[in-house]
């Protein structure tokens, strides 16, 4: 405003020698820009350019021209050169000090800032080619922990933890346009201006009962006053799995398994009698390779079932531009991505490949009703269809049944070695009867006594099992009237929104069942193994779901500056009903939101920041919290004493403290309610003892009579309350050599405390009963946050550098387990989420070495070949008690969540070429997928052998399946998930002006790029970054969530603009 | 803003109602005497309840000679009791009886403390439900001393707010504990009325039976002082224990209310016998329910696993139908044909080779006279979803159960049955007084009803001790009684390390040849003189801060 101001008194005062015409142009996106700023370096006078870009100025030879924007590099010009007229290109530079965040609430301007915030842009967020936006901010901003856990066609979101996490729940609130919403990885990329990462306490504050893990604020596209511009942005890609595990060939699998077979009978512990699945000659012929494809299959059903690589594309075109009176930016986008599984022809017509299509809709419009008076309306739309075909058909629920079925199949499928199923892919896609006989049952067998239970043939399942279709429309508008109240108070504004949102989800199936078969080894016939044969699908089940969100906020805005002195003011009283799903009671939370501002001179700056808010989750009298937060930044600068220093730009020391809260916790609502139940379930009359809380039969086996019974069945805590959060931040910012070089670093902890647990592990079992959940748990977090950045865009060879550097490290300082637990099993003072299990010492050499070493008492009896742990505790006094069990484990490795991230995004550009690359990584941080009980795969390959004990790097076979005490979780089955990836690059070229007004356009921009291109890692069998949870550690795979590997993207696309 | 905080009360106001709060429980009778049905529902009241993932799986009979669980994961709850790891965590019977205990302990407690207050009406006798509360805390103190000795002694439910870290009371105050609550429960049933349903004389109403009343408290009782007598409790011997655990016994029989089952081998699998005292109530099984299909009945017979395996130990503890041991050479126990001529109950309570059952030969054979070797039905050498043993267990598998057919079954869980008390009281009272006449009287009785010849007249007190643990071992096999005999005897030292045995089947052109062979190692087991009594669960210890004690050796 006060830049403003000045320019005005500029324009009055002219000059003589020449004129000069020009036009200002945009390196992002080629546009005119209106309302630079075109000043004579040493005077006060100048220019502005006007709605076309165009300026008109005066100036002698000798003067030099400023150009300077707000968001833009300030770039000068001398005189002398100019003939006539000059085009000048302006750089936006989003470490412009002057540039204007969106934070909660409102908008401040960087400068300004005293909180910690980072801003990413929606012109990067456009380079990274991917369905959903949350995988765009990987190692993209500083403080952001992003995971992207699946490759799986429209559901792989990343998981997002701001700092790191300080409680077990660590999603953070998402807020788009101003309104709380549930996701924004689904919003059209093209839509999004920029997105906000609030981490410390000033600037969450204001979300109270719901800040505590950090705020996303995403704020989509508006209209900009000028003539209406087209653009189209289209690109196609050519997707695949980043890394996927390595399977042996049915050879290789059968040997190991015949040796693990041979190993347990050599080492006593399967009688002389054990039948093996495999003689010495079935080896010889998988050896030779001239097995019957039939009763000697070789297969890699991973290959069998996926597709090399797959399509995926997306359209957006969009309208934009405005008036004095109307403003507008209108967008409409198309998103189609294949699945991964090959497209098999089905007897019953589906279509077995999975995919993802979204169509994209918003239109953001702002009337200037008056020059006082602002309505506007955000209308975002969108509507998805996924569809997969059905693998876990057991679920109730279709939608869950949709969400587990691809990662349910390739969970069991990658426990089916090579040598179990055959298959005959010449069968498939049959077009004659006779063809699709044989493959109705050749593709068809399931047992063939080489799997055991609980397996199939994946094949058939996606060929035969049936579909899962979920459609999902959502439509979020938000509707704002902006009203200035100077006349009243000068300053004064206020501000209505009220957002409703209306989603809609329909989830429709149909399943199927199959003959499966068994294969007669005499006379290779087919024998059938299942009494189903080919049943068409069965009737459609359908199910819907959906819900209404409405969210009214009426805001009060301050701002005014008194001399030196400037005061901000925002004041909102905020209410939000979320519904549910079926029967459950609606979210709803209210409350009063506080941020007052002060700022002297530029130099000081002083915020106070609070929420006193609730929610419909506590007791009548304990809804309400007030979260305040306290803040201030010192521009030192701006001092006078270091306007000498020319090498310094900008010097500002800030830093905040204050209390949030997050009531978000748990799946389970309303704990504060105490219940008993009437009635109870029947009896199984299966045996077991007698589950509580079920009728009791009396009377006579043969005539009995079933006593209902009444039963405590919440045990309510009165008194429970939200976690809350202690967040101390300090910041410093620092740019140098002309804002050329600039550091940002922040130091941050967070007491995260009130953390509900429920007494269970702590407290002794003679209560009798489960106990209610509590506010007794804490959790210490903490670290820094760095990012320097280089930038040089003088002349036409610009190049710029970002490097940022992310590490929190937490530690839970209070949970639920007993107070003597030894040392080696003790959570508390580890990090959430520590790998526990064996330390592994070796393997064992011979008989002598087991008789002589502790007592492995783990699952399974060891053998020479098996990895040892070692005796670490177990006695009273906490000594080793020469037996290896369960209270041998402890920490090993890191937990689930890595501890460092770090990006390095280089780019650079000579006229119209650009080339920017992402480099992304992570540290210190451990998996528990291992691939070891169900199959066999290359790792397998150096196991220990007694003549191999030396170099062996992977323990003894046993046959699939069997209990292995190796495969106790241990630091050796453990994975390192570190990572290092090629992350995005992206090779543009905007044609040359002339060139594009010849084609009546305005500009015209290709290019090609990348995700995820490649990986450096030791991780092994899936993307590092499929790992998992420390909640299982025992299993083969653990848990089915990441079971499909993450994607690559080569993409190529095109920007036009009309 | 106004608007905003002028109803901000019932803008939260979200909450779900509450179908039922505390207080309306206790002052319904209907509610209330629901709540006291609950204490029920956890009692330990089946044989198969030990597995983790399966809980109709695993009987502790398996910790024993009896027999052997055929699967091997630990979490079955087995296989860590057979090691001598009691501390393990999936050695269910240590960790989960002793929270499943404290939980029915509550229940009553809160039950117990409640009766005054409700307003009962004249439908409802509420001393009787203080009975029934009392009875049902008393089993559940009795399940901890046996295993534990003496535990944490608790009339009253806990507060939340108060520490649970208590110290464990006596070994003798728990057993005085469950005594008095016992004669208490005892006095109600054998006084107190409620119009038709419940009479002293004639116990509970049709409707009601299943409920324990005089018998069962009196059972309980001798139950209990005959683990009080045992060695592990009685080291000094003092004979009288013995009296009261004989006396105790005695009372039983002079009710003159019971009597023996004339079957043996229908025991279990009858609507209502004169011999039960008191059983757990349930619907019939199905053959396809979990506890068939899963555990007693293996795939040949349409099940899905036979896990219930027999021992050659178990089967050589049947003497031969001439009332002689088969270790005695004058016995006619001929080892390649060894089913012949047995004590009846072996047909009764084994499964074996080459028997007639559902219709059809039993086949455990291996026959590896010819390449590859081949087997009968009923078994299979590589699989524990069959026998390792090549026994299956007749007595829980009542003949009219097919694996995978929906069939139903009667197989009552016995809580205690009279047989079970005449064996008590001529063990109590051999001890005492030696074998007097009372004491082969009533142990014949027992063989008799079996259909097996009288006791040898003449017999030492030693001798006699022997025979009656044999008889109880033979007489009770399957019931949940060997374990806890073993334990009481202090015997685990002796009987549980001994070597585990199976019957290897061979057949040939002749027949069988019958070879009793060792079974593998993971079915072999340890045991220590400190087993006898179970450990306090280790991670109860580790809540403690000190004040909670282990048991010595552990």
């Amino acid at each position: 405003m006060l830049a403003a101001f000045t320019l005005c008194l500029c324009i009055s005062a002219t000059a003589q020698t020449s004129r000069i015409n020009g036009k200002v142009i945009s390196t992002e996106n080629n546009q005119p820009l209106p309302g630079v700023s075109v000043s004579i370096k040493g005077t006060t006078r100048g220019s502005t350019t006007n709605r076309s870009g165009d300026f008109s100025v005066v100036a002698n030879s000798e003067a030099i021209l400023v150009f300077s924007y707000t968001g833009f590099e300030t770039t000068e010009l001398p005189a002398r050169g100019i003939i006539d007229s000059v085009t000048i290109l302006l750089s936006p530079n989003p470490g412009d000090m002057n540039s204007v965040v969106v934070i909660g609430y409102g908008t401040q301007k960087k400068k300004e800032q005293t909180a910690a915030i980072s801003t990413i842009n929606g012109k990067d967020i456009v380079k990274s080619p991917v369905s959903n936006v949350t995988n765009s901010l990987v190692g993209r901003v500083p403080g952001l922990f992003a995971q992207q856990k699946s490759g799986r066609a429209g559901m792989s979101a990343s998981d997002i933890a701001i700092r790191g996490r300080a409680s077990t729940n660590s999603a953070a609130l998402i807020i788009v346009d101003g309104v709380e919403r549930q996701t924004f990885g689904d919003i059209d990329p093209n839509e999004i201006e920029s997105i906000s990462v609030l981490k410390d306490a000033s600037s969450t504050a204001l979300f109270g009962i719901k800040g505590a893990n950090g705020v996303i604020i995403v704020t989509t596209k508006v209209g900009k006053t000028g003539k209406p511009k087209v653009s189209y942005s289209g690109n196609v890609g050519r997707v695949n799995f980043t890394q996927v595990p390595q399977f042996l060939s049915g050879y290789e699998a059968a040997m190991l398994h015949n040796e693990g077979e041979n190993n347990l009978i050599k080492n006593g512990l399967a009688p002389s009698t054990y039948q093996k699945l495999f003689t010495d000659e079935d080896i010889e012929i998988y050896k030779n390779g001239t097995g019957d494809p039939l009763l000697y299959p070789s297969v890699n059903w991973f290959e069998a079932i996926t597709k090399p690589n797959w399509l995926r594309t997306q359209h957006n075109l969009n309208f934009t531009g405005g008036s004095r009176a109307i403003k507008y930016f209108v967008s409409l986008g198309y998103l189609y991505e294949d699945g991964g599984f090959k497209n098999f022809s089905t007897p019953s017509g589906y279509k077995t490949n999975p995919s993802y299509t979204r169509y994209n809709f918003r239109s953001n419009l702002d009337f200037n009703l008056t020059p006082s008076t602002v309505i506007s309306l955000r209308v975002g739309g969108r509507l998805e269809n996924r569809y997969s075909f059905q693998a876990n058909g057991g679920q109730g629920d279709l939608r869950q049944r949709f969400e587990t079925g691809p990662e349910y199949l390739m969970t069991r499928l990658y426990s089916i070695p090579s040598y179990a199923i055959p298959f005959f892919p010449e069968y498939t896609n049959p077009t004659t009867p006779e063809m699709q006989e044989l493959d109705d049952t050749y593709n068809q067998i399931e047992d063939f006594g080489r799997l055991g239970v609980n397996t199939f043939n994946p094949y058939a399942v996606i060929k035969r099992n049936g579909y899962v279709n979920y459609d999902n429309n959502a439509i979020e508008s938000i509707f704002m009237l902006d009203q200035k109240l100077d006349k009243l108070i000068r300053g004064l504004g206020v501000k209505v929104t009220f957002g409703y949102d209306a989603y809609i989800a329909a989830a429709r199936a149909q399943g199927g069942a199959y003959a499966s078969y068994n294969v007669d080894k005499a006379t290779k016939t087919l024998v059938n193994a299942r009494a189903t044969f080919e049943d068409p699908l069965g009737g459609v089940a359908s199910q819907n779901y959906g819900y209404i969100k409405t969210n009214l906020q009426v805001a009060l805005n301050y701002n005014r500056v008194f001399g030196n002195h400037t005061v901000t003011g925002v004041f909102v009283g905020q209410r939000e009903l979320r519904g549910a799903d079926g029967a459950e009671a609606p979210f709803a939370n209210e409350g009063l939101v506080l941020r007052l501002t002060y700022n002297y001179a530029g130099k000081y700056f002083f915020e106070v920041n609070g929420a006193y808010n609730g929610s419909e989750n506590y007791p009548k009298n304990n809804r309400y919290g007030l979260f305040p937060a306290v803040s201030a930044g010192w521009t030192i600068s701006e001092e006078s004493f270091m306007k000498s220093i020319y090498w310094l730009n900008h010097l500002k020391i800030r830093g905040s403290y204050g209390l949030i809260g997050y009531g978000s916790v748990g799946g389970t609502r309303f704990l504060y309610l105490d219940e008993y139940s009437n009635g109870g379930d029947n009896p199984t009359n299966g045996g077991a003892n007698s589950i509580p809380n079920r009728r009791v039969a009396f009377g006579s086996a043969s005539s009995n009579v079933l006593y209902p019974v009444v039963w405590h069945s919440r045990a309510g805590n009165p008194e429970v309350t939200w976690e809350k959060s202690v967040k101390r931040n300090v910041g410093l910012e620092a740019a140098f050599l002309n804002n050329r070089l600039s550091i940002k670093a922040d130091l941050f902890d967070e007491r995260r405390y009130d953390i509900l647990l429920a007494r269970n592990n702590s407290a002794s079992v003679i209560y009798g009963e489960v106990l209610p959940s509590s506010n007794y748990g804490e959790n210490y977090n903490s670290g820094y946050e760095v990012e320097l950045s280089f930038r040089n865009s003088d002349g036409p060879f610009k190049y710029g550098i970002t490097a940022q550097y992310t590490h929190a490290k937490n530690r839970v300082v209070k949970t639920d387990e007993p107070i003597n637990l030894p040392a080696n099993l003790k959570m508390t003072g580890r990090s959430i989420g520590q790998f526990m299990g064996y330390q592994v010492i070796g393997f064992y050499k011979d008989a002598d070495d087991i008789a002589n070493s502790p007592t492995a008492a783990v699952a399974g009896t060891v053998m020479p070949g098996d990895l040892k742990y070692a005796d670490i505790a177990g006695s009273s006094d906490g000594k080793p008690d020469g037996i290896i069990n369960d209270q041998d484990r402890m920490p090993i490795g890191y937990s689930d969540v890595p501890q460092n991230v770090f990006g390095f995004e280089p780019s650079i550009s000579y006229k119209n070429f650009t080339l920017s690359a992402l480099i992304q990584g992570v540290s210190k941080v451990h998996s528990n997928v291992f691939f070891s009980g169900g199959n066999y795969y290359e790792s397998m390959l150096g196991r220990w052998t007694p003549e191999t004990a030396a170099t062996a790097t992977w323990p003894a076979m046993r046959p699939r399946a069997t209990t292995n005490p190796s495969y106790s979780f241990n630091d050796f089955i453990m994975q390192d998930a570190s990572y290092v990836k090629l992350r995005n690059v992206e090779f543009g070229y905007t044609l040359p002006l002339p060139l594009t007004q010849r084609l009546k356009m305005e500009s015209i921009r290709i290019y090609v790029n990348g995700q995820n291109l490649y990986t450096w890692t030791k991780f092994v069998g899936l993307d590092p970054e499929n790992n998992q949870t420390s909640a299982v550690a025992t299993s083969f795979f653990a848990g089915a969530a990441n079971s499909i590997p993450v994607s690559r993207i080569f993409n190529f696309g095109i920007n036009v603009q009309f | 803003m106004a608007v905003l905080s002028s109803c901000k009360k019932d803008f939260l106001q979200r909450d779900p109602s509450v179908a039922i709060t505390k207080d309306r429980v206790f002052q319904d009778p209907v509610l209330a005497s629901r709540f006291g049905d609950n204490s029920y529902n956890f009692l330990l009241d089946d044989y198969g309840r030990l597995s983790i993932p399966q809980p109709h799986k695993g009987t502790t009979g398996q910790f024993t000679d009896e027999a052997v669980f055929a699967a091997t994961e630990a979490n079955h709850g087995i296989i860590p009791m057979n090691q001598g790891n009691f501390l393990d965590p999936n050695a269910t019977d240590v960790n989960l009886v002793y929270s499943r205990m404290y939980s029915g302990i509550r229940n009553a407690n809160i039950m117990l403390s409640k009766i005054d207050s409700v307003p009962w009406t004249s439908a409802q006798n509420p001393k009787l439900m203080r009975a029934q509360q009392l009875f049902l805390r008393a089993m559940f103190y009795f399940e901890l001393v046996k295993r534990f000795g003496g535990v944490i002694l608790l009339d009253r439910a806990l507060e939340q707010t108060e520490s649970f870290d208590l110290p464990r009371n006596t070994y003798d105050e728990t057993v005085a504990f469950i005594l008095k609550d016992l004669q208490e429960a005892e006095q109600i049933f054998s006084t107190e009325s409620q119009g038709t349903v419940y009479t002293p004389d004639n116990g509970w109403d049709q409707g009601n039976s299943g409920r324990p009343a005089t018998g069962a408290a009196k059972a309980l009782r001798a139950r209990l002082l005959l683990v009080n007598a045992s060695p592990l409790h009685n080291p000094t011997n003092d004979v009288a224990k013995w009296k009261r655990a004989a006396d105790a016994s005695k009372e039983i029989i002079d009710m003159n209310k019971y009597s023996l089952h004339t079957n043996y081998k229908t025991l279990l699998q009858v609507a209502s016998s004169p011999e039960y005292i008191w059983i757990k109530v349930r619907p019939a099984r199905p053959g396809n329910s979990a506890s068939m299909n899963d555990f007693i009945i293996p795939p040949s017979s349409g099940g899905a696993q036979g896990l219930l395996n027999p021992t050659q130990n178990h089967v050589d503890l049947y003497e031969m139908s001439n009332g002689k041991p088969i270790t005695d050479p004058t016995s006619g126990y001929d080892p390649q044909d060894p089913y012949k001529n047995r004590d009846p109950r072996f047909y009764a309570n084994i499964i074996y080779n080459d028997m007639t059952w559902q219709g059809r030969k039993i086949q455990m054979w291996l026959n590896i006279t010819v390449n590859p070797p081949s087997y009968g039905t009923d078994f299979q050498p590589g699989s524990n979803s069959y026998t390792r043993t090549r026994y299956y267990v007749a007595k829980l598998w009542p003949e009219a159960a097919r694996g995978n057919q929906s069939a139903a079954v009667i197989l009552n869980f016995v809580f205690f049955r009279y047989g079970e008390f005449l064996l008590n009281y001529a063990e109590a009272l051999n001890e005492q007084s030696g074998p007097v006449g009372d004491v082969y009287k009533y142990v014949n009785e027992i063989r008799t009803r079996a259909g097996m010849p009288g006791l040898p007249v003449g017999l030492t007190k030693d001798q006699m001790r022997e025979r009656i643990h044999n008889e109880r071992a033979v007489e009770l096999a399957f019931e949940e009684h060997r374990w806890w005999d073993i334990l009481r005897w202090k015997k685990g030292v002796e009987i549980i390390p001994k070597t585990i045995m199976a019957m290897d089947v061979e057949k040939n052109a002749s027949g069988f040849k019958y070879t009793p062979v060792a079974l593998a190692s993971i079915y072999q087991r340890v045991f220590q003189d400190y087993m006898h009594l179970y450990p306090i669960p280790r991670t109860e210890i580790y809540k403690s801060n000190g004040i909670l004690q282990q048991n010595p050796g552990w």
